[in-house]
């Protein structure tokens, strides 16, 4: 990957007032998921009720930022990829001594490299903040390390999906609408409830937008709030496979498309 | 990043901070109990909290309905009037109260510390007695808000304007500085 031009689409996507939108936008959203620090217990016990609070609130957290997150991603990669069309800067971009492949990963990592590590970040830091104290510190790293794996391929899916859409599209306004409305599409999937849907219910833990949190519940063994459905039969290494799935299905066919039948019209 | 927008991430994350830390987020009560407590028996309690100020925390106060599962004086073990001997360690190790009481008795506290808070209860009555720890605070109380995320918060926020002025200054200084004279010849 040609670091110069990562480098100069980082500038670009990033530019001011994005990044400091998307820190206001996720700082915000992990304070207010937090549960502050106040809990009665016994010696033997503090480890475990540490790490149970710690855990409660980084499974918050990752959930409340995912609707942020992919709304970010996907306005982001519109962006990168359907504004430059529009410019006729994808057609500079193309008649670099650069490969293809290269122009393809350089946008998508531009996005989803900063995306997962400011999120990661913020969560990191309003965790610690929280609850620092010796016991807690090590407890927190430990926990929010894994979320760093989840969110990335969390946020691919839907950085895939954006790229898919604003390729298939070429026009900014209408793939950044298009992808906003897929994200709140996907999001309000999650939000049935089996009352209104029966027993297909049992099946939203595998949608995109809630299996990055059942992985993280599963993976830390989180006790089932109420009568467990099928996430209960399903491994946290079934959902991670899941999880890369999803970060793949919409990436592959658009790198195959970008790199082998895309054409800038004159 | 040039260092005024260094300074505009901190006065963002600053005064969201600010925003959030302003206000209390512990109120009402909090009701523990764990063992039944033998004749001569401590019980020691650990309270993990952030410095949220002052509070009233009472040791025996038997726990009222809906919160309870029997109702008052229903069972053997929820005994009033117990001479207990209490003892109170802050978050620095330092003991805040040490004193001989009957059981229920409520006493204020001041949070002002983030940490551990130790209770020592020790059953100095005749009987086995559950021996609930409850802490209570005023309904969001503006003192209960945690000092050292607000303290933090009004750090970031100072930064961030100090940056961001330094580097509108900078900006401005390196902008109107008169070009040197070339050596001619």
């Amino acid at each position: 990957m040609d670091l110069a031009l990562l480098e100069a689409e980082i500038r670009k996507v990033w530019g001011r007032p994005i990044f400091e939108l998307a820190v206001a936008l996720v700082f915000f959203i992990s304070l207010n998921s937090v549960q502050t620090l106040f809990e009665i217990t016994t010696f033997p016990r503090i480890q475990s009720d540490l790490s149970r609070l710690v855990i409660f609130s980084l499974i918050r957290i990752t959930g409340a930022q995912m609707l942020p997150l992919v709304l970010l991603c996907g306005i982001l990669v519109s962006l990168s990829f359907a504004r430059d069309y529009e410019q006729g800067q994808m057609q500079t971009l193309l008649s670099l001594p650069v490969s293809r492949a290269a122009i393809f990963a350089v946008k998508f990592v531009a996005v989803v490299l900063p995306l997962t590590l400011l999120s990661w970040v913020l969560t990191l830091f309003v965790l610690l903040m929280n609850y620092c104290s010796p016991v807690a510190n090590s407890i927190v790293v430990q926990s929010v390390s894994w979320a760093l794996p989840v969110t990335f391929l969390a946020v691919m899916f839907y950085a895939g999906l954006a790229a898919m859409i604003a390729l298939a599209l070429k026009k900014t306004i209408a793939s950044v609408l298009t992808t906003v409305l897929a994200g709140f599409f996907v999001w309000f999937i999650s939000t049935l409830t089996p009352e209104m849907l029966g027993s297909i219910a049992d099946y939203l833990v595998f949608t995109p937008y809630k299996a990055p949190i059942m992985t993280l519940e599963r993976l830390f063994d989180v006790p089932f709030m109420h009568e467990p459905g099928l996430e209960a039969t399903v491994s946290p290494a079934a959902f991670f496979l899941l999880l890369i799935f999803y970060a793949v299905m919409f990436l592959v066919p658009t790198y195959i498309y970008f790199t082998k039948k895309f054409e800038v019209k004159e | 990043m040039n260092i005024t927008r260094i300074g505009l991430v901190s006065l963002i994350v600053g005064l969201i901070l600010l925003l959030n830390a302003s206000s209390s987020h512990v109120s009402g009560h909090l009701s523990v109990s764990y063992d039944i407590l033998d004749e001569g028996e401590t019980q020691t309690y650990v309270i993990l909290t952030a410095p949220v100020g002052p509070a009233n925390m009472c040791i025996g106060l038997r726990p009222t309905s809906p919160h309870s599962d029997l109702p008052p004086g229903f069972n053997q073990y929820d005994l009033t009037e117990v001479p207990v001997h209490l003892k109170l360690v802050d978050a620095n190790n330092r003991t805040v109260v040490e004193q001989d009481v009957i059981t229920p008795d409520c006493f204020d506290v001041n949070f002002g510390a983030r940490g551990t808070y130790t209770v020592y209860v020790t059953n100095n009555g005749n009987a086995s007695t559950t021996m609930p720890l409850s802490v209570i605070f005023d309904f969001h109380n503006p003192e209960n808000r945690e000092a050292d995320k607000y303290l933090l918060s009004i750090a970031l926020t100072a930064l961030g304007a100090a940056l961001i002025a330094a580097g509108l200054v900078i900006t401005f200084v390196s902008k109107h500085r008169k070009p040197r004279k070339q050596p001619s010849g």
